[in-house]
């Protein structure tokens, strides 16, 4: 018998949810989107009545304190809640990963769509851009658009990971791109009376959608790692609490004893790096209506 | 049922051709490289006719089928010639004119119909995609509901995806969808040379039935000699992007004149050897290639 198809995404969804371990990443992520929504709500909050936030509060009284009924992640080296400032983390991290996502995603897929499809001198260009960004270190290149954009902060985060990070998308939507349009149903498509764009964004790319899918899940921790360390070499994130710093100060102290900060922030990156690629793997095959049994 | 076109009483004249070919040109590559994959051929197509182009791999046939609206692989060039459909020379057609005519007035059947759907979406979408570009404003459902039944499948097939169906299942789909916007003319490219025999039966007499019933139009691309007896009107042979003989089904078959259209003719196999007449001739083996 046959199962009856729907749509793309529904049935997508519907094989999605056979997929227990899968459903439960979905949770974590969600989770973690609420808090980012959370923190961001927090943050303006504070931002708008220019008071200092509490994960932002210095008491040196309470430095150093262990998990507790006060503060259940401990406090850090000046006395500030680690769960709140952990939530805050999470808003950073989240910015980071989908607004340089947003970014790069659409760069490599655009001029990987474009150069594959038309091939000749639109192919020629193509290659010839990313081979230069390709060619020159990466995070030198980051932290030199960082520097150039003027608001010191995370717009220069947000710009240089996105502007610099769409290479390797655009060389793999690129090869994909150019194995499918020589496949049969791209001609059928051609002889129905399709336009070029049609063919390449409404019946090529859902084809390569588990590319695009994959490389987001990979991309997206891997954003909130260069975050780190450009926050750690002081070009990032300036003032607030993003994982990167709350790590780089927990490891001074981490060997005194004063585990809760470096612990739970880690298990926190750890989560949502795990959920999105757990979450990103199982999506790829829900796409795929050959997989389905 | 068998419909097997009986061409000995179907009426020769047909006033307009729906397709004219004049003297049409299409080469690859330059200078020394140059191939002339298309030399000079010329033939019509008249209104409710079934014609068919026969060769082997590499005759031209294919892409003298796909220049018509001028489908053939970017590399081809067309050097001259016209290509006259309801009198409009579509050579002289820009890109947007020539979408416009694809699928609604000229369709298409390829030669591997595994392949021919995008495998990640439903035979009633894809369906409904060509009916969405052509005829806007109808019930698409409904109209792909209508189509499967014309070729026969039922229509819970229209939320199968691709994979899940069978050779000739999907090909029955592919006319579906070449239908979809009641083109005057069919291009079938091979349209059963993928599929086993039995199966290439059904597909054959499903093709005849609709040509008869909707007044199609077929331009019939093969090498089977098999194909073009039981359902071409009139038969163009070609070698080496030349045409090398052409005339009705009947005479072709009875008195071919050319060594080739033979050689073509004997290719065709058979379950049990039959006596020998004109239509396998004797000496095959040592016939001499064509100057």
């Amino acid at each position: 018998m046959i199962k009856q198809g729907q749509s793309l995404w529904s049935d997508a969804w519907r094989r999605l949810k056979k997929d227990r371990i899968a459903m439960v990443c979905l949770g974590l992520v969600v989770l973690f989107t609420l808090l980012a929504v959370y923190g961001e709500v927090v943050y303006f909050y504070h931002h708008a009545k220019d008071i200092t936030p509490a994960y932002q509060k210095i008491n040196l009284d309470l430095a150093y304190q262990a998990p507790g009924a006060a503060h259940w992640m401990g406090t850090d080296g000046l006395g500030r809640d680690v769960m709140q400032r952990l939530v805050q983390g999470v808003r950073i991290a989240y910015k980071v990963g989908i607004i340089t996502s947003l970014i790069a995603i659409p760069i490599g897929v655009l001029l990987g769509c474009l150069a594959g499809f038309y091939g000749g001198k639109v192919d020629d260009f193509v290659v010839w851009l990313y081979s230069t960004f390709a060619s020159m270190p990466g995070l030198l290149f980051i932290l030199a658009i960082a520097m150039v954009v003027p608001e010191n902060g995370l717009l220069g985060v947000y710009l240089g990971i996105g502007l610099t990070t769409w290479v390797g998308l655009c060389r793999l939507v690129r090869g994909e791109v150019l194995k499918h349009k020589e496949q049969t149903y791209v001609q059928a498509a051609k002889a129905l009376g399709l336009g070029s764009g049609r063919i390449m964004f409404k019946h090529i790319l859902p084809n390569i959608l588990h590319v695009i899918i994959v490389t987001f899940t990979l991309r997206f921790p891997a954003a909130v790692g260069t975050e780190v360390i450009m926050s750690y070499l002081g070009i990032g994130v300036q003032g607030e609490p993003s994982w990167g710093l709350m790590i780089d100060s927990a490891r001074m102290r981490l060997w005194q004893g004063m585990w809760w900060e470096m612990t739970f922030v880690t298990l926190a990156l750890f989560l949502l790096v795990l959920a999105f690629n757990l979450l990103g793997d199982a999506l790829r095959d829900a796409l795929d209506p050959r997989l389905d049994d | 049922m068998r419909w097997i076109r009986d061409w000995t009483i179907k009426p020769m004249s047909e006033n307009t051709n729906i397709l004219e070919v004049q003297n049409l040109r299409v080469h690859f590559g330059r200078g020394d490289e140059r191939v002339k994959a298309v030399d000079d051929v010329s033939f019509t197509v008249g209104r409710g006719e079934t014609v068919a182009l026969v060769g082997e791999s590499g005759s031209g046939k294919s892409i003298s089928a796909l220049s018509i609206t001028k489908l053939a692989p970017r590399a081809a060039r067309y050097e001259g010639g016209r290509i006259l459909f309801n009198g409009q020379n579509m050579l002289d057609l820009s890109e947007a004119e020539l979408r416009s005519v694809r699928g609604s007035q000229i369709s298409y059947i390829f030669q591997e119909p595994m392949v021919s759907f995008n495998p990640v979406f439903t035979i009633g979408w894809q369906i409904g995609e060509a009916i969405k570009l052509h005829r806007k404003g109808i019930d698409r459902k409904a109209e792909t509901k209508r189509l499967l039944k014309l070729v026969h499948l039922p229509e819970r097939l229209a939320s199968a995806y691709p994979h899940q169906m069978s050779g000739g299942q999907l090909q029955r789909c592919m006319i579906a969808m070449a239908l979809a916007c009641s083109p005057e003319l069919l291009v079938a490219d091979e349209p059963t040379t993928a599929l086993d025999v039995t199966v290439q039966r059904e597909i054959l007499n499903l093709l005849l039935e609709l040509s008869e019933k909707v007044g199609l139009s077929i331009l019939m691309i093969t090498h089977n000699f098999g194909i073009v007896s039981d359902l071409a009107d009139r038969v163009y042979v070609m070698k080496k992007g030349r045409l090398v003989e052409e005339g009705t089904t009947k005479n072709v078959l009875y008195n071919p004149q050319h060594d080739y259209t033979k050689q073509l003719m004997a290719a065709v196999p058979r379950l049990r050897p039959v006596e020998q007449n004109s239509l396998t001739t004797e000496n095959t083996e040592n016939t001499e290639e064509s100057k």
